[in-house]
């Protein structure tokens, strides 16, 4: 079955249709385990990054953020580690150039996630691309890879992602949401401000696997301590762009 | 430029990262230094915020800066040893409560 079928049915569709048939019934059903199929694999990675979302609410309570407009970062930004560098960022008052460039640098790689998916979404209607790319982030690209990994059709895989997706959204929301509660109410002797920078340090630790990336981690680590006297808050965006360069110079030097 | 602003704005230009690869490279392939640097943008953000933020902490003087550092250090090897995210922060944390409790006791 096309991708039509997620479309929005033509005005008056549902109302003239008198009654499903038995194909329809079959074809409904199996729409409703190929999306059951995402929201089950999507679970234990929703188990694992919800630690991560109570860090980020946790940390939006502790910055001195607007509680609304720092846990409203899960539904516009929605990428953890970005939300995590914007919170951090605002909290420092960094200037609003700063933010924005740190959020998109940190992003960059969903670019990817979509490039990646797109050919599969060719054909289909223009919102479903736009849901299907707001839902974009680490752990629905991963339950993507296995929808479109061409053991379901088209319609199936859609809905399998979708499945995954929409669960992996509204659990991320929950847990942000109740770490900020949570965290508004927690002592400042915890230091509990201090979750975000050392889940970021196990971070890194857990990324550094290849040499270009110890020696751009490295470069990026070193600028930005050196950056910190830079004036708007100016240190994490060069020594991103720092890191970048120098992974970029031995991949090619490498390849 | 009010918060709210800033966090729309960052909204918007993740959208935007999100949409555009699917709207313009659903027909061609990415470009191949963006397939290249992909990768590391995420760890490199990480390593970046990351020592910006101790960096910070250095502001409060010694007695912040060090249990921090010490916890990060622990954090570092725990995560390395385990694979763990959750326990390199769990231990992170215990040790950077121990040491603030060893600076005020010691100050």
């Amino acid at each position: 079955m096309t991708t039509t079928a997620l479309a929005p049915a033509a005005p008056g569709h549902a109302s003239t249709a008198p009654r499903s048939t038995p194909a329809e019934g079959v074809d409904r059903a199996a729409g409703r385990r190929a999306f059951l199929d995402g929201v089950r694999a999507m679970l234990p990675l929703l188990a694992g990054v919800a630690p991560f979302g109570l860090v980020i609410g946790v940390t939006v309570a502790e910055a001195g953020v607007p509680h609304l407009a720092g846990w409203s970062l899960s539904w516009l930004v929605y990428a953890g580690s970005a939300q995590l560098a914007a919170v951090g960022l605002l909290g420092g008052s960094a200037s609003a150039a700063v933010v924005v460039a740190s959020v998109a640098v940190i992003n960059l790689r969903v670019g990817l996630y979509g490039a990646a998916l797109a050919p599969h979404w060719r054909g289909t209607s223009w919102w479903w691309r736009v849901l299907a790319g707001y839902l974009l982030i680490d752990p629905s690209f991963a339950v993507g890879s296995q929808s479109y990994d061409g053991s379901r059709s088209a319609r199936l895989a859609h809905r399998h992602y979708l499945g995954g997706a929409l669960v992996l959204w509204a659990g991320w929301l929950t847990v942000t949401g109740l770490g900020v509660t949570v965290g508004a109410v927690l002592p400042s002797a915890l230091h509990l401000e201090s979750i975000g920078p050392l889940y970021i340090v196990a971070l890194v630790v857990l990324s550094v696997r290849t040499k270009e990336t110890w020696v751009a981690v490295s470069v990026a680590t070193v600028t930005a301590v050196g950056a910190s006297l830079l004036p708007l808050h100016l240190g994490p965006a060069v020594g991103m762009m720092a890191g970048l360069l120098a992974g970029s110079i031995v991949l090619r030097r490498t390849a | 430029m009010s918060t709210w602003t800033v966090v729309l704005l960052a909204g918007l230009a993740t959208l935007a990262i999100r949409l555009v690869p699917v709207a313009v490279l659903s027909t061609r392939p990415a470009p191949a230094w963006l397939e290249r640097v992909g990768p590391l943008t995420a760890p490199v953000a990480f390593a970046a915020l990351g020592a910006s933020s101790i960096t910070g902490a250095a502001a409060g003087g010694p007695a912040e800066l060090v249990p921090l550092l010490a916890a990060v250090a622990v954090a570092g090897v725990v995560a390395r040893r385990t694979r763990s995210t959750s326990w390199a922060v769990a231990t992170g944390m215990v040790t950077l409560w121990a040491g603030v409790a060893l600076v005020a006791y010691g100050g």
